[in-house]
């Protein structure tokens, strides 16, 4: 930029007819070179005249000359003096870009923490922007239950934000800060009366609130290791960021709480179904657990478990629909029944279809009675056809069947389930499930093999 | 000689987008303003720069029809053209696939993600040559 300057401004009309008029009025030839000597303004021949040659400087540096007679010095003042303005310009313009860097940088973190519902995820993100803003050893974020007792520790690298915490506690200076609950900057840890805990690790620290609703739940603390001069800006930020941060956390716990609200409701569905059924006593539990260790030996992906649980846990809701007479029966089923019994899929996908956020658990739910061979029900799909949640469910429902007391029969053996599964592998079960529940990781997470269970729990 | 044209009819954006992009200059880039598209356009044929950023809403000519005349009328294809969007409003990807922009960008902009552009585009100009034919 500094080179370029004088090529700039005489690159603008107004500068260069200011120039020209100028020289006109001292009725000699002046010519304007850049520091390496181009000519930028003026008559190259010329020359001759030339007695003086008065440099353009910004700070030390030469950036240009005036060459010309003993009046060109009107010249050189007038260009020196618009040279100097750019640069104030510049030098404000600077100022202004530092803070538009900001305003960049909060916008997209807005952006980006806006969407984010998990409260560790958005104080990832956050800590990750501070560190990149601000000079610090430790950024971490405290948050405090009501009492304004410290909870958790979060800090950005996930290691030393205990450090920060026991290098201030038992001191008064976190307590304090809970109390106020002002930003502040203590640049001096040693000399802060506060400071009444162990030998202090850090030098200096800054820290922020984070307020929800005018009650503080937190701080964000930056500290440094060696003693610095943290800025009143710096702690600006540091504020404006904690800010978004409680907006965004404040957020992340509505919508947990709602997602906790939205869970328990149905956990309530899926018990109302074991209460009309005698004998199912906790099989839905199991038939969580079954699912979700055979998903883990499948490894399928983490976001996927929570479709399969409410799936598991929901398998068997549309038996809500089935008249008491049939489900409760104590005997062997007529074939009219045994139909209505059959409707039990079909009745759950009626049912969960209302809610929106169960879209995804309708096939686990509707289809867990295929079989890979094409001969279940409802829609005698076969194998990939059917929702891999229905085929994990199917293989959990029915070992948990077979290894519990029925009123027309005894429990199955735990071995003698497991030919079973082997025998229909491939023809009633999908056969990499069976696989994956038979094999020993699976077995052991679900403390068959390792304790050496012989016979149902049920 | 590399140039660089920025168009903007905000002053202050024009400023902001020029100090981002200063360093380039000591490097021997050319910066060139414009504040509308008109003279946007006319700087575009007269002075072939090999990257534009160019502001979508502004007076006279946006810029979805600068970049459609650079891009779709007049074939000036190798020129890379970053449209600059203001926050909130839209970005219409569709149109902006439409007038063959090469990609686009919000305001406020980045200033480290825009000077790292530039130098991009710039480093490889450096390294081929001018395909489109002198208009
Ligand atoms: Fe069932």
């Amino acid at each position: 930029m500094a080179k370029a300057v004088i090529k700039k401004l005489l690159a603008k009309p107004e500068v260069l007819t200011l120039v020209r008029e100028i020289c006109q009025a001292v009725r000699l030839p002046v010519c304007i070179c850049d520091c390496e000597g181009t000519m930028l303004f003026g008559d190259p021949y010329g020359d001759q005249f030339f007695s003086r040659t008065i440099s353009i400087n910004s700070e030390d540096n030469v950036i240009g000359t005036v060459k010309g007679g003993e009046d060109c010095t009107i010249v050189a003042s007038t260009l020196q003096y618009m040279v100097n303005a750019e640069f104030e310009r510049t030098a404000l313009g600077r100022e202004t870009l530092e803070k538009y860097r900001e305003i960049s940088m909060l916008c997209d973190l807005g952006a980006k923490i806006g969407s984010c519902m998990d409260k560790k995820e958005v104080i990832k993100i956050i800590t990750g922007e501070i560190r990149t803003m601000l000079t610090a050893d430790i950024i971490a974020v405290l948050l405090c239950d009501d009492n304004d007792a410290i909870i958790e520790i979060i800090s950005d690298d996930g290691s030393d934000g205990d450090l920060l915490i026991t290098s201030l506690e038992p001191g008064e200076l976190v307590e304090n800060f809970l109390v106020t609950a002002a930003p502040e900057i203590v640049n001096d840890l040693t000399a802060d009366s506060r400071c009444t805990g162990s030998p202090q690790i850090f030098s200096s620290m800054m820290c922020a609130p984070l307020k929800i609703q005018e009650k503080t739940v937190g701080y964000v603390c930056v500290g440094s290791l060696d003693k610095r001069e943290y800025p009143a800006r710096d702690l600006k930020l540091l504020t404006t960021l904690s800010d978004q941060t409680a907006v965004a956390l404040e957020k992340a716990l509505l919508y947990n709480r709602l997602k906790e609200t939205f869970f328990a409701m149905v956990r309530t569905l899926a018990e109302t179904i074991e209460k009309r059924d005698p004998y199912t006593g906790n099989h839905t539990k199991r038939v969580v657990d079954y699912s979700l260790a055979i998903a883990e030996g499948l490894e399928l992906p983490e976001e996927y478990f929570l479709r399969l649980e409410l799936a598991a846990a929901l398998h068997d809701i549309g038996k809500l629909g089935v008249r008491d007479d049939v489900l409760l029966k104590n005997g062997p089923l007529t074939n009219e029944e045994f139909v209505q019994m059959k409707r039990h899929p079909t009745y759950g996908e009626e049912i969960l279809k209302h809610i929106k956020h169960l879209k995804d658990v309708i096939p686990g739910v509707k289809f867990h009675h295929e079989r890979c061979d094409g001969k279940g029900y409802p829609l005698g799909l076969k194998g990939d056809a059917i929702d891999i949640t229905a085929r994990i469910i199917a293989v959990a429902d029915s070992f948990d069947a077979m290894t519990t007391d029925r009123p027309y029969r005894k429990a199955l053996s735990l071995d003698v389930a497991f030919n079973e599964l082997i025998k229909f592998s491939g023809t009633q079960f999908d056969s990499a499930v069976v696989k994956a529940f038979l094999s020993a990781q699976v077995q052991e997470k679900l403390g068959m093999r390792a304790h050496g269970r012989s016979n149902t729990d049920a | 000689m590399t140039k660089i044209l920025i168009v903007d009819d905000e002053p202050f954006i024009r400023q902001l987008l020029e100090l981002t992009l200063e360093d380039l200059e000591d490097e021997g880039v050319e910066l060139l303003t414009a504040t509308n598209g008109e003279e946007a356009l006319s700087l575009i044929k007269n002075e072939r720069p090999c990257l534009v950023f160019l502001d979508v809403m502004m007076p006279k000519m946006n810029g979805f029809e600068v970049c459609n005349i650079v891009k779709n009328e007049i074939g000036m294809t190798d020129i890379y053209i970053v449209l600059l969007t203001a926050k909130g409003q839209e970005f219409d990807k569709e149109k902006g696939r439409e007038v063959g922009s090469d990609q686009y960008m919000t305001k406020p902009f980045n200033p480290d993600e825009v000077l790292a552009k530039a130098r991009e585009i710039t480093v490889r100009q450096l390294h081929t040559t001018c395909k489109t034919p002198i208009l």
